[in-house]
Formats: structure tokens, C-alpha cells, sequence
């Protein structure tokens, strides 16, 4: 290597350092507005330029050097007198860090310090020194510590005062000498220091070398070599469990946990707290509420989650896009929140957790909360639905039209938010990295954007179960406990309400999920024992019968493949200790589809609007039931229904190719039920008449026709769908498919609509 | 004309059932002899299971389905494995075949006679002595999959 690369290398090392070591303080100096007093952010603040002059001056970089010179000066007039640091400081001393940060930019890119006149900000940075004279020089202040003496042991001990650099050097010499014991015991023995100054010592040196840096690119290759590795582990294992080779055993098995242990720990190299990303936001806050005359709070909770660092990435921008438009739009001015009694500052908080096996964020307000009306206006102008559409649409999914592309409420253009571009390409940037955002917001209350990622990578204990031919992991903070359910009593050891399985438990009913049942897996022998897994999701509790219990392990959750995406009973796969590839149950999911609970849209809705009611759940549901050929039942929404006819099959003339009948001077075009729904034969037979639902489609008549007309029925019970859509009802103890009438004509839309030519109505 | 591309020249082939079938040997990452495959339960159809490639997970279709062909029902079926949107996807098929370098005069449409679903989902027709090679547009396949098949979740309950 000739000098001209180490001296790269150092260069690029310096970038790096020291742009970890500017985020850094612009945390403290937002911070330190709060509490001018805190000596200890100060001494923080103050090593890091100190550190950055220090290399400027080693590596010539002049500029700089005055630059990060002028602003200690500053920092330590603030620290050596009873001056607080003043706004005029804060923004004198930030604006510093991004004076600093253009340098270090041209430095990466032309490796000069770039043409930029520091001059002028250098008188700046004087003027704002001289206005804040030291008063008193106060001597009972903690020196800035100086830069520890690092690393040997040695000079530790005598930097912190516990023995004489004499000692220590006559110790170092017996070691040379031949003496076997380590410095710390010889200095213990002969009694110049105390075993425990010697421990504290080794802990400091430690925690120094405890970190370093590592190039991402080869932790991603260390992770394909991992996966290799892992590969041909599992090829040596399927060798030997058919083969003879018997003496290969027990080395294979040492293969095969080390293997598994290389890729866990190479795994969570990628990993990184979320704070990293977090760090930039109070600089950003403090700056956009100043320049919109509000005042914000930022709080942060959960900063030390950890998420990959490819998500982490993928993060940054549609978190600051968030947290810009909180700021210019969902949080009002001082005078306004006054006016309102709320607190002249205005709240954002950030908060990061793992929940049910994914990443959840929430960035909320106690702002104004959005504005329904506005929103479902704007969309109509924008031409992003239509005004019949919108009118459709409930307050919830109103809401989710800000993140259509094109979409902006800001009456005026600033440069905050409301270009036209923002919540569109932040929910593209959370789905790209297989997410997805919701809002919650009431008028007056705040908005709160909730963002759940994938736990792509992210670490996460379960339970490994079996049941069939598979094994499934359940995330353990879904778990409550495990109950087993014996043999003995027979072999459903678990009661029914009305067919629906339950187990009493502790006293209460718990409703029970067979994951055989779920998953279309024939029962198990009889006499078979298996386990029962209480699970809780949503606040509510239910079992979930499996086979076996097979351990608990902490799992590496990979993303399923694009067409395993809607799939909503797994949240992702994990691959096993012995190679093989196991579900991760989405417990939630599981919950919703067996009906244990609501869908969150269904919740978020009725949380929305917590004073008025959720329309699905009270609107008054009158069915009409029709039978289909073969005697299968369908229902529809009798409030779609335009007219109910009785028609001879015979009727039916083929006009392009579709079924029509002469209806009131025009043509009707017929959708046949039975083929349309797929839940039942042909309803035209011939020679018998056909019921024809006639609805209106586009302003057209269209009729739907079954084979006969059986019922109609006031508010049954209703099963519900994922959605939260009515799936199907109960009608005379049977279960009856509730058909969506405008699905199926939007469905026969091509034949209706041919090219061309239009419907007569 | 949809069907001819002059810009394959090489294409990896297979067989599924009786049928002949080749793809562009760029898409194809890898074959697997051998892969242990995890079902998937109440996923759609022409979702064969989950394999475990390399410590990443990649999801294998059951391209036969996709295309209306019926595998033979061997046991150990093969998997080519090939890149498409970022993301490995592994296809079953019966067996591997060679690589052969294609010669464009004997690319064909693929008869105007098949039904449109199945004939957008082909890039063309290739003439061998002894039989027809159908190269299949693998993009085509994956993205209309599911439009194809529906999902097989709904009305499981």
C-alpha cells in the first residue's frame, strides 16, 4: 500500500467518524436548549469538535480547523461563565454543523476543502463570543476530561489513579523477566493496587475495543458464505442420516451448531437500532417548527428497537417526510392550540417497538387531526376518485386518499410540505420494503401514522410447533401458555357452543382454532394427545390446537416470496436449525380470519369515530335469498335490489353474444347467478322461469337471475370477511353466502360493455 | 406479433408431463436437483411449497399449473431456480433438459388457435426434429399468476 492509500483511508475514516460525531451533537445542542445548565451534554459536545480540530490540523484541512476552533470557543464561553446557551447560540452553533458538513461533502468528493467562504460565518460565530462575555470565571466546574489514555492496562490504572506508573513498569519488567502472572495480578500481589481497580481497568479496556467498524458490503458477503455454509451443513447431515459413516456423527453435529450459530451471529451484525435514524429529527423539528412560528416537542421512545440496517435505510425518508408534515400541517400555532385549551407546544412523538412479530412505529401528534371534508373535496378535485366514489367511501378510507399519488391538502405551497409529492411516495417506500402505514386521526385529537414493517430479519423468539407434516413458528409474544390436552377424553377433549369449539380455562370459555381444521389437514389419530397454545391477540384470548410442542427458539424471520403476499395466516418463514423452512403463523391474522377478532380496519374505524358508529355494524341489513340451480342458496342486499321479476327462461334472446331479455321496451342484459358466483349450477333451466334481481350498474339495468326466489330476511347474524365486509349470513341455521352485486357486475363488466356498443336501459 | 423475440438465443429447457418447454438461460440462477420443499397451507394454486435456498426463502411454483400441464408425478421434482423482481422463484418441473442455442428462422408464434391466456403466456414456438419446444415468457407467467388462478384463500371458510 503506498501513502497516498492510508492516507485515503484515513481521510475516509475521518468522514465517517466525524458525521456520526456531528449527529451526535445535534442532538445535544436541541437538547441543551431545554437545559442550558447541563455541564455534561456541554463537555460531550465540546470533545467532539475537540477531536474534529484535532484531525482537521493533522490532516490539513485549515478551514475547518477554524471553523470547529470558533464554535469551542463559543461552547466554552457558554460553559465558563453562567451564560445559557440562547436561541441566537443554538442557531449560530447548528448552522456550524452544517457549514461543517459542506466541507466534509467536498472533501469526500474533490478531496479539498471546496471553495466556500468560511469567512464571514467565522466573524459570525466572533460576534455571538463577544456578546457573551464571561462574567465569572467559575473554578468549582469538572475540567473537560482529557482525551483517556486508551487501550493498555497499564496506563489506565495510572489515569485513574489507582497505581504508580513506577509500580507498573517494574511489574512490566518482571513479566519480561519470566514471570508467568498477568500485570494486573503481579500489581495485586505485591500490593500497589486493588484487585478491583484492576477489574474496572480490564472492563474500560474492554468496553474500548468492544466496537469497531465493519464495511456492510462484506457483512452481506459474510452472510451469503453463511448461507452457503448452512446449505452444504444440511447436504453433509442428509449424507450421513442415509449413509453408515458413523465416526462422521458427532463432528457433523458440531458442524451443525456452530453453522447455526455462525448465521445467527452473522445475522445480527446487520442489525441496528432505530435511533440511528431517529438522531437527525430533533435538529429537523427545531428548525421546521421555528420556521413555521409553532412550537414542537419531540419525544422518542423505543430508540434502542432494533431493526435491519436495509430497513433502517429505507426508513429515513418517509420519516422525515412524516415528520415534516406533522409539523406544517397537524400541529396548530401556539394561538390556535390557546384557543383550543390544548398546550401552547405541540407534541410529536415517536415511538418503536416489536408488536406481534413485526416493527411497529408510530409518529403521532395532538394536533389538529385531519379533516375528512377536506380531504374527500381535494380528492374530487384532484380527479382521484370521483364524487359518486368518494361518497362511497367511509371516513377511514377517505383518510387513506392522502397517500394517492398527486394528492396534497396544503391550501399553499411552501417549502415544508404540499408539493404534490409526500405521502404517496412515503407509503411506496414503506411497501418496497414490504410494510405498510395506517392512520388514525380524529378531528381535534391528532393524527397518529402507524407503520408496521415486516420483522425482514429481525430476531425474534418463538415456539417452534408441529402439526401434520410441518413445523410452524408462533411468535412468543403472542403466547400466553401452553395448556396440554389430554387423551383421555376421547378425541375432542374440547366442547362447542352452537358447533363453535370452546375449552374451559381457568373458568372462562376460551375459543378454540384447530390449526388442522385451519389449514385443511385431516384430524389426528384418535387418542392422540395434543397441545393447546392460549394466544392473545388484540387484548383477547383463544387457543390454537397443535400437534407438538417442539422448543423454543429464537428465529431469523426471511420475507415470503411476492405471491405468498397476501397471504394473511403467515407473516414470514424462518429457516430452521436443521435447514428446513418453517411458516411463521401471523397470529393476528390467524385471529382475524377465524374470526376471534375484528379487522384492524374494522377496529381503527370504530376508534376513529368513536361517537358515531361504525355504518356496517347498524346499518339495517335486508336480505333477499335466491336459490341457485342445483338448490345452493345465495344472498343479496335487498337495498340494491331496483326490482324483483319473475321471467320465463324461454326468453332469453343472445344478442353479441350475451343473454339478454326484452324488458320495458329495452334490453336487459342477464347474469347468470350459478356460473357468475361459482357457488352453484346454471339458474336457467329451460322451460322453467328464472327470479331476475334487476339492479343499476353504471346507470344501467341489469339482471341478475337465480332459479327461484325463496326469502326475504331482516337483520340476521352475519359472518364477517377479513375485510370486515359481510361474508355471509345465517338464514334458517344454514349458512348463506352474502353476494357483493356490484363485484359481479363489475366482474361481467367486458360482457356487458361490449366495444362499441352501449346498454339501453 | 407478440411471440418472437429475437433477443433469445440460448434457452434452458425442461419438461413437464409430456410437454417440451424452455426459458431464456440468462433467467435461470440455478437448478436444484434436490430441495426439501415446505408446503404451504391454504395458499393459492400453483404455489408448490417454500424451499430453503442458501438461508433465503424462495417460494416454488408449480409452473405446470400455471400453464394448464400436468406433471408426470415424480417423485423428486427438479427446481430451476430463476431471479425475477429481486426476489428468487424457484419453478417444478419433471426434468432438466439441455441448454440449446436457437436458430430465430425456426421461432414461431405460438397458433393463433390457443386460447388467449395460455398464448400471452408464450414467447414463441421453436421447430425440432423431433418435437416443439414452447419458450415460455417467465415474466408473463409469475406476474399474471395470480390474476390466473385466483387466490385460493377466499371462501376456505
Amino acid at each position: 500500500m503506498d501513502e497516498s492509500d492510508g492516507m485515503e483511508e484515513i481521510v475516509a475514516e475521518f468522514l465517517v467518524e466525524s458525521r456520526e460525531g456531528l449527529d451526535r451533537i445535534e442532538g445535544h445542542l436541541v437538547t441543551l436548549e431545554d437545559a442550558p445548565h447541563d455541564l455534561h451534554i456541554i463537555s460531550e459536545i465540546f470533545r467532539v469538535l475537540h477531536t474534529l480540530k484535532g484531525t482537521c490540523s493533522y490532516l490539513g484541512l485549515p478551514k475547518l480547523e477554524s471553523v470547529a476552533h470558533r464554535a469551542e470557543t463559543v461552547l466554552s464561553t457558554i460553559r465558563d461563565s453562567d451564560h445559557e446557551m440562547t436561541t441566537e447560540m443554538a442557531d449560530v452553533l447548528l448552522a456550524t454543523m452544517d457549514t461543517i458538513r459542506l466541507i466534509l461533502e467536498s472533501l469526500e468528493r474533490s478531496g479539498t476543502e471546496g471553495e466556500s467562504d468560511v469567512g464571514a460565518f467565522i466573524e459570525e460565530l466572533e460576534r455571538v463570543t463577544l456578546a457573551t462575555k464571561p462574567q465569572r470565571r467559575s473554578t468549582d466546574l469538572p475540567p473537560i476530561a482529557a482525551p483517556e489514555a486508551r487501550g493498555r492496562l497499564g496506563d489506565l490504572l495510572v489515569s485513574a489513579g489507582a497505581a504508580e506508573r513506577s509500580d507498573i513498569e517494574r511489574a512490566l519488567a518482571k513479566q519480561k523477566a519470566g514471570d508467568g502472572r498477568t500485570l494486573g495480578d503481579i500489581l495485586v500481589d505485591e500490593g500497589k493496587t486493588r484487585q478491583e481497580s484492576v477489574n474496572e481497568a480490564i472492563g474500560k479496556q474492554r468496553s474500548e475495543e468492544s466496537s469497531i467498524r465493519v464495511d456492510v458490503s462484506l457483512l452481506d458477503s459474510l452472510m451469503n458464505m453463511v448461507g452457503e455454509l448452512v446449505l452444504c451443513r444440511n447436504q453433509i447431515q442428509r449424507q450421513l442420516s442415509d449413509g453408515n459413516a458413523s465416526n462422521l456423527q458427532a463432528p457433523a453435529q458440531r458442524l451443525n451448531s456452530i453453522t447455526t450459530e455462525l448465521q445467527n451471529a452473522v445475522m445480527k451484525t446487520r442489525l441496528q437500532p432505530i435511533g440511528r435514524v431517529w438522531n437527525k429529527l430533533p435538529r429537523l423539528v427545531r428548525d421546521l417548527s421555528r420556521q413555521c412560528g409553532k412550537n414542537v416537542r419531540i419525544e422518542m421512545h423505543g430508540a434502542e428497537t432494533e431493526v435491519d440496517r436495509t430497513i433502517l435505510e429505507a426508513l429515513k425518508d418517509p420519516l422525515t417526510h412524516m415528520v415534516r408534515n406533522t409539523i406544517g400541517h397537524g400541529i396548530e400555532t401556539g394561538p390556535e392550540r390557546m384557543a383550543l385549551g390544548k398546550e401552547p407546544e405541540g407534541l410529536l412523538r415517536l415511538t418503536a417497538s416489536h408488536q406481534g412479530g413485526k416493527v411497529q412505529i408510530d409518529v403521532s401528534d395532538d394536533g389538529a387531526g385531519m379533516d375528512v371534508d377536506k380531504i374527500r373535496t381535494t380528492a374530487v378535485e384532484r380527479g382521484i376518485v370521483t364524487k359518486d366514489e368518494v361518497d362511497e367511501l367511509t371516513d377511514n378510507e377517505v383518510v387513506h386518499l392522502i397517500f394517492a399519488p398527486g394528492f396534497s391538502t396544503a391550501s399553499s405551497v411552501n417549502n415544508l410540505s404540499g408539493r404534490g409529492v409526500g405521502m404517496d411516495v412515503v407509503r411506496i417506500n414503506i411497501e418496497r420494503i414490504g410494510g405498510e402505514v395506517d392512520i388514525t386521526t380524529g378531528r381535534g385529537q391528532g393524527t397518529t401514522f402507524t407503520i408496521r414493517i415486516p420483522l425482514t430479519l429481525a430476531i425474534i423468539p418463538a415456539l417452534i410447533v408441529c402439526c401434520g407434516p410441518n413445523r410452524y413458528a408462533i411468535p412468543q409474544v403472542s403466547l400466553l401458555e401452553l395448556v396440554h390436552l389430554e387423551p383421555v377424553s376421547a378425541e375432542n377433549p374440547t366442547e362447542e357452543v352452537c358447533g363453535a369449539p370452546v375449552y374451559r380455562h381457568r373458568g372462562h370459555l376460551l375459543p378454540i382454532v384447530d390449526l388442522r381444521l385451519e389449514f385443511g389437514l385431516p384430524p389426528t389419530a384418535e387418542g392422540a394427545a395434543r397441545q393447546l397454545a392460549v394466544l392473545v391477540c388484540d387484548g383477547r384470548e383463544f387457543g390454537l390446537v397443535i400437534d407438538v410442542v417442539e422448543s423454543t427458539e429464537e428465529i431469523v424471520v426471511k420475507p415470503l416470496g411476492r405471491s405468498l403476499k397476501d397471504n394473511q395466516l403467515f407473516s414470514g418463514a424462518t429457516i430452521l436449525g436443521d435447514g428446513s423452512v418453517a411458516l411463521i403463523i401471523d397470529v393476528v391474522g390467524l385471529a382475524v380470519a377465524t374470526n376471534v377478532v375484528r379487522t384492524s380496519l374494522a377496529r381503527s374505524e370504530s376508534r376513529l369515530k368513536a361517537a358515531s358508529v361504525d355504518p356496517e355494524l347498524t346499518e339495517d341489513l335486508t336480505l333477499i335469498v335466491l336459490g341457485l340451480g342445483d338448490g345452493a342458496r345465495i344472498a343479496l342486499r335487498l337495498s340494491g335490489v331496483d326490482r324483483l321479476e319473475e321471467l320465463p327462461v324461454g326468453s332469453i334472446e343472445q344478442s353479441r353474444q350475451r343473454d339478454v331479455v326484452q324488458y320495458r321496451g329495452g334490453v336487459l342484459p342477464i347474469i347468470d347467478l350459478g356460473p357468475a358466483t361459482g357457488l352453484g349450477a346454471s339458474a336457467l333451466v329451460s322451460g322453467q322461469t328464472m327470479s331476475v334481481a334487476v339492479h343499476t350498474y353504471e346507470g344501467r339495468s341489469i339482471g341478475l337471475a337465480a332459479a327461484r326466489f325463496l326469502d326475504i330476511v331482516a337483520n340476521p347474524s352475519v359472518v364477517r370477511a377479513t375485510d370486515g365486509t359481510i361474508e355471509s349470513a345465517i338464514i334458517d341455521g344454514q349458512v348463506t353466502d352474502l353476494i357483493d352485486a356490484f363485484q359481479i357486475m363489475e366482474a361481467s363488466r367486458p360482457m356487458l360493455v361490449p366495444v362499441g356498443a352501449g346498454l339501453i336501459s | 406479433m407478440t411471440g418472437l423475440l429475437p433477443a433469445i438465443s440460448q434457452v434452458c429447457t425442461f419438461r413437464i408431463g409430456s410437454a417440451y418447454l424452455g426459458i431464456e438461460v440468462l433467467d435461470v440462477q440455478e437448478v436444484l436437483f434436490r430441495a426439501d420443499v415446505t408446503w404451504v397451507p391454504r395458499a393459492e394454486r400453483g404455489i408448490y411449497g417454500l424451499i430453503n435456498l442458501r438461508g433465503q426463502i424462495a417460494t416454488a411454483i408449480d409452473i405446470g399449473m400455471c400453464l394448464g400441464l400436468s406433471r408426470s408425478g415424480a417423485a423428486d421434482p427438479v427446481h430451476v431456480v430463476i431471479r425475477h423482481g429481486g426476489e428468487s422463484v424457484s419453478l417444478v418441473v419433471d426434468k432438466i433438459g439441455d441448454v440449446l442455442t436457437l436458430d430465430p428462422e425456426l421461432v414461431d408464434p405460438p397458433p393463433v388457435t390457443l386460447d388467449e391466456s395460455k398464448r400471452a403466456l408464450l414467447r414463441g414456438a421453436y421447430q425440432l426434429d423431433d418435437d416443439l419446444l414452447l419458450i415460455v415468457d417467465i415474466r408473463r407467467v409469475l406476474s399474471v399468476r395470480s390474476e390466473l388462478l385466483g387466490t385460493g384463500c377466499h371462501g376456505a371458510r
